[in-house]
């Protein structure tokens, strides 16, 4: 297969670099004011250092409050006073 | 992944002592234990005497407090928050590994802040980030002084009163929340300068002396290897950035995704450079950080939230999985069992981390790895603004919603966000399904390595004699497993509170997960480099894959939250009152 010349492809590698401005940094934003949801979703990624993309658990700090809330929540489980008649 | 063609293995494979030292699977775990000896020195030999101290007198106050109130107290809360605070990569060993293994971070409108952020430049972002501070601050200690009249109302009555209680309890939670957006718009005032430009490119030397060890021995050129390493790390940076970028939150689409999407551009139109192909070592780069992510694969955190969680993730999952395969060999008839087995294990266990050890695990090929993670992050992007939305709508309790979103939603961090979406609670439920369901990938790869080995790669009609299996088994499993095992072992010694500080907190957020992330980018970098669209549509004609990820889904969709219902409602609901 014969491959296009050097212009060529790098007018290809400029509009894919476009493509991906346009959708990210005109059409998202604009999604992201049009849907109450998403913003309130990025706010609380920001509140509680979470990302979003991050793959496993030890990459969202929010996992081991999460996973510490749990185990606590076994270990010294809340009974209060007993309350006798 | 495939290194041939075909799927089918007709002839005996063989063992030999020197495939030790000359094969990619061997090396990968030679690599990969390295790394985890030497964060083990690093932080498990020399433990803080303090951690232990600061620990028990946290768990002294939380047990006092759990006898004293019949809910969770503030004192309660500041112990738990004091304990989470102990962390072993806080050393000044820990820090400098941190700074140096550190990746491009976060910007809005300027790429270069992710590099290099001078003092003056932290210093106005200070400044500027100051008044919210203040006032975020002011709020959550106005919710702390309500919080603490509302539980010292509900002590004066000795607990015995349900709607003094209630009241406490309720403000509790509202502090819980402001201090929350306090703490994040703390670290917002306390931003410091970092200059990373200097530390990346002895990172690339690094990196790439330390896999061209490998390369030597397996026989390939290493300077040419070491050439094309320079431009892979490259790209992969790039990708770091734009993983960081601020409005990747919006749509799940982190550092491995731009990896692929900015690889295929490149190779898809410029076409990938010919000094940067013997670099474009995938399996080998995988499988290193797939030892490393073996580590992370700890058993004890199977009960962390007690049987309920084990049913939603350890019951559920491995129905889902085998039912989802089944359906596409059987019904669907998908062409490629390979691409089969990656999407449902991608929809059905946790996602990309869940795709890329059962790809290596079955010799998927590098598109169907490439497919697979796509369709998945399409529909993470919709479930995880989708579901909780729907969730808060029908007015589902936070434990019930947490626990499906957790079981469902594929990316961890997408569990976590969709979680924060609802409330903390939904966040914990769902986190800790999401971790439970994690760690379930170290028996779902080890399950499809040997089944592959045993029923697939023959030819009908021959059995498989054990010897073969091991000959053909993917012996990085082995290394992933290895060290799975191991650091479950020292996990559980050490007990739960000095595993999350020393091992977690430790060896593994300190040194063996920055270098799993980085490895793992490499590898999605190279396949983007060396995948092409035309052979990527290929695999999705028909749409089978797309139909395959949708039935399977909707049946995970409908099993959990029917089982997450049961367990958390009907046969534990006093384990559900605990949360």
């Amino acid at each position: 297969m014969v491959q296009a010349s050097l212009p060529v492809r790098l007018l290809r590698l400029g509009f894919g670099i476009g493509v991906l401005w346009f959708a990210f940094w005109v059409v998202g934003p604009r999604i992201v004011a049009s849907v109450p949801a998403l913003a309130h979703y990025g706010a609380v990624q920001d509140i509680y250092g979470i990302r979003s993309g991050a793959l496993y658990y030890n990459d969202v700090d929010a996992t081991q409050a999460a996973e510490n809330n749990s185990r606590d929540s076994w270990r010294f489980t809340p009974q209060g006073p007993e309350q006798g008649g | 992944m495939a290194e041939n063609e075909s799927n089918v293995v007709v002839d005996h494979g063989q063992s030999r002592l020197s495939d030790l030292w000359t094969k990619e699977d061997y090396w990968a775990i030679w690599l990969g234990f390295v790394i985890l000896i030497a964060g083990m020195w690093l932080f498990l030999a020399n433990p803080s005497p303090e951690f232990a101290q600061k620990v028990d007198k946290a768990n002294a106050v939380m047990a006092a407090e759990a006898e004293r109130a019949p809910f969770k107290t503030l004192a309660y809360y500041k112990a738990q928050d004091d304990k989470g605070k102990l962390k072993a990569m806080d050393s000044a060993t820990g820090k400098s590994i941190g700074a140096f293994l550190k990746a491009p971070g976060g910007w809005t409108s300027n790429p270069l802040e992710s590099f290099v952020l001078s003092k003056e430049a932290a210093e106005e972002r200070n400044a500027a980030a100051k008044s919210k501070f203040e006032a975020a601050k002011a709020k959550s200690d106005a919710a702390f002084a309500a919080a603490q009249v509302a539980e010292a109302a509900a002590a004066e009555a000795g607990f015995a009163d349900t709607a003094l209680n209630d009241a406490a309890q309720g403000k509790i939670a509202e502090w819980r929340a402001d201090l929350a957006k306090m703490k994040s718009a703390e670290k917002k005032v306390k931003t410091k300068a970092f200059n990373i430009s200097t530390s990346l490119p002895m990172l690339m030397v690094v990196m790439g002396l330390f896999f061209a060890i490998g390369m030597k021995f397996m026989g390939h050129d290493v300077p040419k290897f070491l050439v094309g390493f320079i431009g892979v790390f490259v790209v992969a940076v790039i990708a770091q950035m734009m993983g960081h970028q601020s409005t990747m939150k919006y749509w799940g689409i982190g550092t491995e995704a731009w990896a692929i999407i900015i690889g295929m551009l490149i190779a898809n139109t410029v076409g990938t450079p010919n000094f940067i192909k013997p670099a474009l070592q995938v399996e080998y780069y995988i499988k290193t950080g797939l030892v490393l992510l073996g580590a992370e694969v700890l058993f004890d955190k199977i009960i962390a939230i007690g049987i309920p969680g084990i049913f939603v993730a350890w019951v559920v999952t491995p129905i889902v999985l085998i039912c989802t395969f089944i359906f596409g060999q059987k019904i669907l008839k998908m062409p490629s069992k390979t691409l089969n087995m990656v999407i449902s294990a991608d929809m059905s266990v946790c996602g990309t981390s869940a795709a890329i050890a059962t790809a290596a695990a079955c010799r998927a090929k590098k598109e169907e790895l490439t497919l697979s993670i796509g369709l998945s992050l399409v529909f993470t992007a919709i479930m995880m603004i989708v579901m909780p939305a729907f969730i808060k709508s029908v007015g589902m309790p936070q434990i019930l919603g947490g626990a499906w979103m957790g079981g469902t939603i594929d990316a961890t961090g997408a569990v976590a966000a969709a979680g924060a979406f609802l409330g903390e609670k939904a966040l914990y439920v769902a986190a800790t399904i999401k971790m439970i369901q994690n760690v379930l990938i170290g028996v779902v790869a080890f399950g499809v390595a040997v089944y592959w080995c045993a029923r697939v790669e023959c030819t009908s009609g021959r059995s498989v004699g054990w010897i073969e299996i091991w000959n053909r088994f993917p012996k990085f499993v082995l290394g992933f497993l290895t060290a799975s095992i191991i650091f479950s072992i020292i996990s559980g010694s050490l007990g739960s509170d000095m595993s999350q500080i020393m091992v977690n907190q430790g060896v593994l957020k300190g040194l063996s997960s920055p270098l799993r992330g980085w490895f793992f980018c490499l590898a999605f970098t190279a396949i983007g480099l060396a995948t092409n669209f035309r052979e990527l549509a290929h695999y999705f004609k028909g749409g089978k894959p797309l139909i395959l990820y949708v039935c399977g889904q909707s049946f995970n969709l409908v099993l959990t939250l029917t089982m997450a219902y049961i367990m958390f409602y009907i046969v534990f609901p006093e384990i559900t009152a605990k949360i």
